[in-house]
């Protein structure tokens, strides 16, 4: 399961533009298993994106939204991927001009098979 | 109310509790006395608390050297509706113990992040300062006078 977890992040992590892509437990905000750039902090990257999301996700059930199936943040200086599927979270921050369509398609393709 | 009897964790503690939006905290020494304390509205509570902290902290300390070599680090524990986090961060040469307790409005992950940066706040405290909170050899008047200040008795 972790070498799975980790060779599809690892082949996340390969994609043009993406700095780091790490899978996370949503409900406490832990990192499971990371590939980053050596200046990501991985532990405050999955802090923040899965409180983000559970946030995004309280706030869309509150709306009559539904479920919340993903969440993209576009920065000044990057982008916050993020995606669930039961407790786990697949996170990716990427630079600004990386191309979101390809890593939202990867994104839900790497839920899928970690699932 | 005052939350702190030393000036060098109002700071710290008001930071970490904010940010993490920990419902209760608590900062004390490792023999029991409190220091500093978020959220509680009783004094005998308070007690109660780093009472029970101190001893985790002894018995997990000593734990930590016969399994490990050295005491354990952070402590977490998820209860149904609320979790707590303790934690030590050294200060000067000494050791303060937080617990912080928290629900799902934050997550464990939230919190460590946060603590990084109380403990990261509490480096530059020296052992001079750690003499603003002078004990006078009387554990029980020290508890009490810190009790005092805390919930505002003196």
């Amino acid at each position: 399961m972790m070498t799975a977890l980790q060779e599809t992040l690892g082949s996340l992590a390969a994609l043009p533009g993406v700095r780091a892509a790490l899978a996370a437990t949503e409900s406490d905000g832990l990192p499971v298993a990371s590939v980053t750039v050596f200046d990501v902090d991985a532990d405050a990257l999955a802090a923040f994106a899965t409180a983000l999301f559970q946030r995004t996700r309280l706030a869309n059930v509150s709306a009559g939204y539904g479920e919340t199936r993903h969440l993209v943040l576009d920065a000044e200086r990057g982008r916050l991927f993020v995606a669930l599927e039961g407790d786990l979270a697949i996170v990716l921050l990427a630079e600004p001009d990386a191309a979101a369509g390809l890593l939202r398609v990867a994104l839900q393709r790497a839920l899928k098979a970690v699932a | 109310m005052k939350r702190s009897v030393v000036p060098w964790l109002d700071q710290p503690l008001s930071d970490f509790v904010r940010h993490a939006r920990l419902g209760l905290a608590v900062a004390l020494e490792p023999s029991g006395r409190v220091l500093a304390q978020h959220g509680f509205t009783r004094s005998l509570d308070v007690m109660s608390v780093c009472s029970l902290v101190a001893a985790i902290h002894a018995s997990a300390s000593e734990l930590g050297r016969q399994a490990n070599g050295a005491p354990f680090g952070p402590l977490h524990h998820g209860g149904k509706g609320r979790q707590l986090f303790f934690a030590p961060a050294p200060v000067g040469s000494g050791t303060v113990l937080v617990l912080a307790v928290f629900d799902d409005r934050t997550s464990l992950g939230v919190v460590r992040h946060f603590f990084t940066g109380f403990a990261q706040a509490l480096t530059h405290v020296t052992d001079r300062d750690l003499a603003t909170a002078p004990m006078t050899g009387d554990f029980e008047r020290d508890l009490g006078r810190n009790l005092a200040v805390l919930f505002g008795r003196a």
